[in-house]
């Protein structure tokens, strides 16, 4: 009896320590550039993308989410778009979902530029900015990563290269934190 | 005609003054940590691990930039009547550091101040103007933030706009630092700062 009750007091003292390790591990591996956020809920983003299809942040739920906002005629942008198209290409969606969404553009230019710069990925539209006013980036190029639970996480400051190997590293360790 | 060697040895040593005021002076700055630089329109400054940079538009300059972002006419005509000044801040240092450009000072000669319009200036304008709301967002996107705290090693750079004068002033631009702004503060200034004009030509 006096051992169960050693194991059943034990037990969440492991996971803890597990807990703790695991996000030490992510905490101290954070590339530069990225800034732990303080886990406040990320606001709603629900907008569509050139074919009119609907995208939810809400409905993301249970995966952690890539949400960049981005503009044609922002010159990191440019350089940093490539980037996260080989990340996407080397870390599958199941285990990071990606939302670009472009700030207070029309389709025709977000077409031309998506052509170009980046074929293989699709972007949201933020027509009038309102939705991006609500998230508050620091800035033009600017990504927030959202936890399966909605929370923001960690934002980059200005564009990064996400094809690097810190950061390939860090969202593979990241990604396999799970509520 | 080639000097002789005695003309030669007394160039020389007329020469030497100067270069020996020319490096104590290089020394003096680099020991005080400022280094200065003024290259056409740009104008620099690096201090306490800040590098500030500043570039006055020209008319024609704004005009091909906010034309090119798809602002409305009646919009641009505006900003290409006032001064529009480029401003890059890279946080070289080690400590966060606090950009706030209402806490700047655009100061004359004679000591009056230049007048800064602000975000809410041209919010107000806009909305008077029926500027649409992408046009509004993208202006804002280009624009430095009016509070913001810059993290060590981040960048950060926008336009900021001042009322249009012929006159020359300096910037003097105050930086809190910390997080909780209880640092020391970084006072930077640019002296002989013009509103860049277009160049007409003959």
């Amino acid at each position: 009896m006096r051992h169960r009750q050693g194991v059943v007091v034990k037990l969440p003292v492991i996971s803890l320590v597990l807990w703790f390790v695991a996000v030490s591990a992510v905490a101290g591996g954070t590339p530069p550039g990225l800034m732990p956020l303080d886990g406040r809920m990320a606001p709603a983003l629900k907008l569509a993308d050139m074919d009119g299809k609907t995208t939810d942040l809400a409905q993301m739920r249970g995966q952690w989410v890539l949400v960049h906002f981005w503009a044609s005629w922002c010159g990191p942008c440019r350089r940093e778009m490539p980037t996260l198209q080989r990340m996407r290409e080397q870390i599958p969606v199941t285990d990071l979902a990606m939302v670009l969404i472009n700030t207070a553009e029309n389709d025709e230019e977000v077409f031309s530029f998506m052509g170009v710069v980046a074929p293989n990925l699709e972007s949201l539209l933020d027509t009038d900015g309102q939705v991006t006013a609500k998230w508050r980036p620091r800035g033009l190029p600017s990504s927030f990563l959202v936890d399966p639970e909605g929370r923001l996480r960690y934002i980059a400051l200005g564009g990064r290269q996400w094809d690097s190997p810190a950061y390939l590293q860090f969202l593979r360790h990241l990604t396999l934190e799970r509520p | 005609m080639k000097p002789t060697n005695r003309q030669q040895s007394r160039l020389g040593k007329n020469t030497w003054p100067v270069v020996i005021v020319a490096v104590v002076m290089t020394l003096l700055a680099t020991a005080m940590g400022e280094v200065w630089a003024q290259s056409g329109q740009r104008l620099s400054q690096e201090s306490h691990g800040l590098k500030l940079r500043i570039a006055p538009r020209t008319p024609d300059q704004i005009l091909a930039f906010y034309t090119a972002r798809h602002l409305p006419e009646v919009a641009v005509k505006h900003l290409v009547a006032a001064c529009l000044i480029t401003v890059s801040v890279r946080n070289r240092s080690q400590k966060v550091v606090w950009l706030e450009p209402g806490r700047w000072r655009f100061v004359f000669d004679d000591g009056q101040s230049a007048e800064r319009l602000d975000r809410q200036y041209w919010d107000d304008l806009w909305q008077q103007l029926k500027v649409p709301l992408g046009s509004r967002a993208t202006f804002g996107w280009t624009q430095l933030p009016e509070s913001r705290d810059l993290q060590p090693g981040e960048p950060i750079g926008g336009n900021m706009v001042l009322k249009r004068t012929d006159k020359t002033f300096s910037i003097e631009v105050r930086m809190a630092t910390g997080k909780d702004k209880k640092g020391a503060e970084i006072v930077l200034r640019i002296p002989n700062v013009k509103c860049a004009t277009d160049k007409v030509s003959s």
